[in-house]
C-alpha cells in the first residue's frame, strides 16, 4: 500500500511538470486541442449523418456505430494520459537520459511511460465519455444489462492493457536498437482501422486485426460485449490476450534493459 | 538546368532517402483508405443500389481517388516555413537569389511526385486485391477534372502559404495549424463526400475555397455535376486560386517587414 502511495505520489509530481509545459505554451496548446476536438466532432457528425441515409451499418444501429467509435476514442485516451511518455523514449535513449532514470529508486518503465501526461486528452475525454453514455442510453431497453456493462468497462481494461503492451514491446525495441523512433506512429496509425466496427472488414483482415494486431480486440470487442454479442469464448481469448501480451512484453523489455549499455559520454 | 529544377531533384533525393518517413506515410494514408473503403463497401452492400446518389462504382472510386489526391493536393511543405521562421532560419532563404514561392512550390512538387508514386501504386494494388469496381469516365470529363487537379494543387499551395506565414507573428502556432490543417481536409471532402453531411453545414462549407480541393474535381471525374455547374465551377475555383494567392503575397510582404530573425 506504502508503495502504491509513493507511485501515485510520483505519478502525480511528473503530472504535475507536464501541465506546467501545457500551461506555459497555452497558446499552442488550444490549437492542438481544437484540433483533436475537431477530429473527434467531425467523425461524430459523420457517422450521424451517415444513418439520414440508411438504417444500419453492417447491421449495426446508430447507437451501436457511435458506440464502436466512442469506445475506439475512450481506449486510445487512456492509453495517450497513461502512456504518453513512450513516445520520447527514444530521445531519452539517445541522449543518454535513460542512464539518469535507470539510478533513480522506481521502476524505469513506469518512469518512462508517465514522464508525459497529456492534459489535452482530460479536456477531450469530457465529450467523448458524455457522448458515450449518451449512445448507452440510446441503446433499445433491455440491452444494457449491469452484467454487460461491467463487461464492457473491463474489456476497455482490457484494451488499455493491450495498449500497455504494444507500448512496452516499442519501448524495448526504442531501448534496444536505439532507433524505431517510428514504430509507436505506426501502432497509432493502424489503431485507425478500430474507428469503426471489425465487421466491415474483409475476412482477412478481420483475422489480421483480431489475432495478430488486435486493434478489433481493444476497440471493437468491449462495445460488442456490451449489446450482448460476445461470446464467453471471445471473452477468455480477450483477458488471455492481455495477459500474454503483457507478459512478453515485459520480458522484452527486461531483456533490452540488460542490453541497455549506455550512450551517454 | 533552371535552378528550380535543381532544387525538385535534390528535394527529390532527400526524400527517397528518408524511407522510415515515407513507410509511415503511406501507412497512415493507407489504413485511412482501408477503413474508409470497407465503410462504404459496406454501405453499398447492394451494388444495385445508391447511396446519396452515388452509384457502388462512383463511391468506391472516390475513395481510392481521394488517396491519390490526399497525395497530390493535400500535402505541402509550405508549413514547414512557420518553424524556419520562428527559428530564424528564414533569413538563409531570404538571402538566396531566387523567388521563395517559386523555391517553396519546387519542393512541394518533389515531395507531391514520390507520394503520388507510391498512392497510385497502392491504389492500383488495392482495386486488384479487391477487385474494386472503379467508375470510368469519358475522355473529356477526365480532362476537366485534370484541369480542376491542376488548380486544386495551386490552390493548396497558397492556402499553405498563408498559414505559414503566422509564424511571423506568434512562434506557438503549430498547434492552430495542424487544426485548421484537419479542418480543411474535413471541410473539403478528403474524408467523405461532403453530400454526406447535413444539407446546412454542406451549403456553409460550399462557400469556402476547401470543396475545390478534393470534392469539386473528384465529383468532375465522377460526372455528377452538369456542364454548367462545371464550369460556374471551375471559374470559382480560379477566382479562389487568384484571391489566395493574392492575399498569400499580401500576408508575406507584411509578415517579412515584421521579421526579426530570433536565433538566426
Amino acid at each position: 500500500m506504502r508503495t502504491l502511495r509513493r507511485y501515485a505520489r510520483i505519478w502525480w509530481r511528473l503530472a504535475a511538470m507536464s501541465f506546467s509545459e501545457t500551461w506555459n505554451t497555452r497558446i499552442n496548446s488550444l490549437g492542438w486541442l481544437l484540433g483533436k476536438l475537431v477530429r473527434l466532432i467531425f467523425f461524430f457528425i459523420f457517422i450521424v449523418a451517415i444513418f439520414k441515409h440508411t438504417d444500419s451499418i453492417h447491421g449495426y444501429t446508430l447507437p451501436e456505430a457511435s458506440l464502436f467509435f466512442l469506445t475506439f476514442n475512450v481506449v486510445d485516451l487512456l492509453a495517450q494520459l497513461l502512456f504518453r511518455g513512450i513516445y520520447g523514449l527514444r530521445r531519452i535513449v539517445t541522449e543518454g537520459e535513460l542512464d539518469f532514470y535507470l539510478v533513480q529508486p522506481v521502476n524505469v518503465l513506469f518512469r518512462v511511460a508517465c514522464q508525459t501526461v497529456d492534459f489535452l486528452d482530460c479536456v477531450v475525454a469530457v465529450p467523448v465519455l458524455a457522448l458515450t453514455a449518451w449512445a448507452i442510453a440510446q441503446l433499445p431497453a433491455g440491452t444494457v444489462t449491469p452484467g454487460n456493462l461491467t463487461l464492457y468497462i473491463l474489456l476497455i481494461a482490457n484494451g488499455t492493457l493491450i495498449a500497455f503492451a504494444m507500448h512496452v514491446l516499442v519501448a524495448a525495441l526504442a531501448v534496444y536498437s536505439q532507433q524505431m523512433e517510428n514504430a509507436i506512429w505506426l501502432y497509432r496509425d493502424l489503431m485507425v482501422l478500430g474507428r469503426f466496427p471489425v465487421d466491415i472488414y474483409a475476412k482477412g483482415m478481420q483475422m489480421v486485426l483480431t489475432f495478430l494486431v488486435p486493434i478489433a480486440v481493444m476497440t471493437s470487442f468491449p462495445t460488442k460485449a456490451l449489446i450482448g454479442l460476445l461470446s464467453a469464448r471471445w471473452i477468455a481469448y480477450a483477458l488471455l490476450l492481455s495477459t500474454v501480451s503483457i507478459g512478453v512484453s515485459l520480458w522484452l523489455w527486461l531483456k533490452a534493459l540488460a542490453h541497455y549499455s549506455s550512450v551517454s559520454s | 538546368m533552371n535552378k528550380y529544377a535543381h532544387v525538385f531533384l535534390t528535394s527529390l533525393k532527400q526524400q527517397l532517402e528518408r524511407r522510415a518517413s515515407w513507410i509511415m506515410e503511406r501507412v497512415r494514408s493507407l489504413t485511412l483508405i482501408l477503413s474508409l473503403y470497407f465503410l462504404w463497401n459496406s454501405l453499398l452492400s447492394d451494388p444495385t443500389k445508391g447511396f446519396l446518389g452515388y452509384s457502388h462504382s462512383q463511391m468506391m472510386t472516390y475513395v481510392l481517388g481521394l488517396a491519390l489526391l490526399r497525395a497530390l493536393v493535400i500535402t505541402s511543405r509550405a508549413f514547414e516555413l512557420t518553424w524556419e521562421i520562428a527559428q530564424g532560419r528564414l533569413s538563409h532563404l531570404l538571402m538566396r537569389p531566387m523567388d521563395l514561392f517559386a523555391y517553396q512550390l519546387s519542393l512541394d512538387l518533389s515531395d507531391k511526385a514520390v507520394r503520388v508514386a507510391s498512392a497510385a501504386l497502392e491504389v492500383a494494388v488495392l482495386a486488384y486485391i479487391f477487385d474494386a469496381p472503379l467508375f470510368v469516365a469519358h475522355p473529356a470529363s477526365a480532362l476537366l477534372a485534370g484541369v480542376s487537379v491542376t488548380l486544386s494543387v495551386l490552390l493548396y499551395f497558397f492556402i499553405g502559404l498563408c498559414m505559414a506565414s503566422s509564424g511571423f507573428w506568434s512562434s506557438e502556432s503549430v498547434g492552430f495549424l495542424w487544426a485548421a490543417g484537419l479542418l480543411i481536409e474535413f471541410a473539403s471532402g478528403a474524408f467523405f463526400p461532403l453530400d454526406v453531411l447535413p444539407d446546412t453545414l454542406a451549403h456553409a462549407l460550399r462557400l469556402l475555397p476547401f470543396p475545390y480541393l478534393v470534392y469539386f474535381p473528384l465529383n468532375v471525374y465522377l460526372e455528377r455535376f452538369s456542364d454548367a455547374e462545371i464550369a460556374q465551377g471551375l471559374i470559382l475555383q480560379s477566382f479562389w486560386v487568384v484571391g489566395c494567392w493574392l492575399a498569400a503575397r499580401w500576408i508575406w510582404r507584411i509578415g517579412i517587414k515584421s521579421y526579426q530573425a530570433e536565433g538566426g
